[in-house]
């Protein structure tokens, strides 16, 4: 009962310090204690601001990298790899990813006749494309993203409330658990496709060393082919050793400018194709080389009226590659 | 000693790759948002000031030169001079506050720098609570509102998540 008035008395001096009204003294040691914790808690920063002022700046740093510094695609540097999701019904997909990751949704662009949409989310400081439009049921283009959250356990809570399931059986190893490789992590999919590696890195940051809060990941079903043809076609460099079992690649990076991405072996007998987009100073250079290294022509490079010059071009496994440049910039 | 080889390492990484910028950010966030938040006292105007001071910072950062200070020191040495540009702006001459010796870190900094972490750690309802309470100045009620619990489970986060805070600052200086 103890713990009852100590939670009605610090609540009380909090609302009066809020309020600004001068802190009475008080001889309980304990809630003095506490109260000069929330006398530094006022100053506590907006995380929100936080993410936003360290986007601005990585934005800003982007543009400072030196020529030497950035993967060139022949004369062309890839600034960004942004995952391009393509289903049916976006605005559901937005939703989910509003309850599940707290995603905000930046900007929005009407796509086509049938009333559907390209948006623009962020999930922490990373960015995701969605295309919503009904024309495209049949060949929607999921993403396996590797989320990065402080809270794995509250963050599966959330995506099985959203509809989500373990990847496979229950009791597998799909729940989140503690990793081996220092995270903890839960393996989910959603109900458009998608594959969602939820995880907490163990230690001082919930996100990796690149401060990354979502690694793109790609599943083709020959890894070292694709890897091959992303480093003839965008200047790509794997990092790391490939983990490798029975011949099968279990894990594999690659960077592609300053986006590193992550790749294993698909295990089901279906091509997963997923699209990304390429942000990059010059379309036409990356169009052409990846063309030069076997990538399928698409769409070539043409002005578009929402003001991109973009191409598409397609690998091997089905994955499409959207080279993009803004004209206004 | 291992720390600040760490910060030499990332400083020189950064100067040689902006993009690397963001790791030095990260881990100097809070220091300059509380070194300026004490200062001005406005949150709108703090975070305003704190981003001309990282945007200065990320400018400047080949002018770095490494002399066994430790880099955040420099970056309040620049928000100091921001401070002090913006009281002359505001026509405040009078409170411009004593740029401090490049050398010190003052200790009340460090140490809400460091709660500010540890609020980040807590279990994510505990942190929630925290940040509506405090950054939003919600009420309780608001709170339970939003969070769909009772009033009464949510000042009972707010008191654990406060307790975890006391003990974890005790046990880092204790």
């Amino acid at each position: 009962m103890a713990d009852l008035a100590l939670i009605e008395q610090l609540d009380q001096a909090i609302t009066a310090m809020l309020a600004g009204a001068a802190q009475p003294e008080t001889a309980d040691a304990g809630l003095a204690a506490l109260m000069d914790i929330a006398g530094k808690l006022r100053d506590l920063p907006d995380d929100r601001f936080m993410e936003r002022l360290g986007a601005e700046l990585g934005a800003e740093s982007e543009r400072r990298v030196p020529m030497s510094r950035s993967t060139t695609a022949g004369p062309a540097v890839i600034h960004a790899v942004t995952p391009f999701i393509t289903v049916a019904d976006g605005e559901k997909l937005i939703e989910f990813l509003k309850h599940t990751f707290r995603a905000e949704e930046m900007a929005r662009h009407p796509h086509g006749h049938g009333g559907g949409f390209v948006a623009a989310l962020k999930i922490g400081d990373s960015d995701l494309l969605i295309m919503g439009d009904e024309s495209v049921r049949g060949q929607e283009r999921p993403a396996a993203l590797h989320v990065y959250v402080k809270d794995c356990d509250a963050v599966y809570q959330r995506a099985l409330e959203a509809g989500a399931t373990v990847v496979g059986p229950a009791d597998q190893g799909f729940e989140p658990a503690d990793r081996p490789w220092g995270e903890r992590a839960a393996f989910m999919t959603d109900s458009f496709g998608n594959h969602w590696n939820i995880a907490t890195r163990f230690g001082p940051n919930y996100v990796p060393e690149d401060g990354r809060h979502v690694r793109p990941g790609l599943l083709p079903r020959n890894a070292p082919v694709l890897i091959d043809f992303l480093e003839r076609a965008f200047g790509a460099e794997e990092v790391g050793p490939r983990h490798e079992v029975g011949g099968r690649v279990e894990h594999a990076f690659v960077r592609i400018g300053e986006v590193l991405l992550e790749m294993a072996d698909a295990v089901e007998e279906g091509l997963r194709p997923f699209g990304f987009y390429l942000y990059t100073d010059d379309v036409d250079a990356v169009y052409h080389r990846a063309v030069a290294a076997g990538a399928v022509s698409i769409a070539p490079p043409a002005d578009q009226p929402f003001g991109d010059r973009i191409a598409v071009i397609q690998d091997t496994f089905g994955n499409q590659w959207i080279a993009a440049k803004n004209l206004g910039g | 000693m291992s720390e600040q080889h760490d910060d030499r390492l990332q400083v020189e990484a950064a100067q040689r790759d902006p993009s690397r910028f963001a790791d030095l950010y990260r881990q100097n966030f809070y220091r300059v948002y509380t070194y300026v938040v004490c200062r001005v006292g406005d949150r709108h105007q703090a975070e305003d000031l704190t981003a001309d001071v990282f945007r200065e910072a990320l400018a400047g950062i080949q002018k770095f030169e490494w002399r066994g200070v430790p880099f955040a020191a420099w970056l309040l040495g620049i928000a100091a001079r921001v401070l002090a540009d913006h009281w002359k702006r505001s026509g405040r001459e009078a409170g411009i506050p004593a740029p401090e010796s490049a050398a010190t870190m003052p200790a009340e900094i460090e140490q809400s720098a460091m709660l500010f972490q540890l609020v980040d750690r807590l279990p994510e309802a505990q942190c929630r609570v925290i940040r509506m309470r405090f950054v939003e100045q919600k009420s309780i009620r608001e709170i339970a509102q939003e969070m769909g619990r009772s009033e009464g489970a949510v000042k009972q986060l707010q008191l654990r998540a406060m307790e975890t805070l006391r003990a974890q600052m005790e046990g880092a200086h204790g």
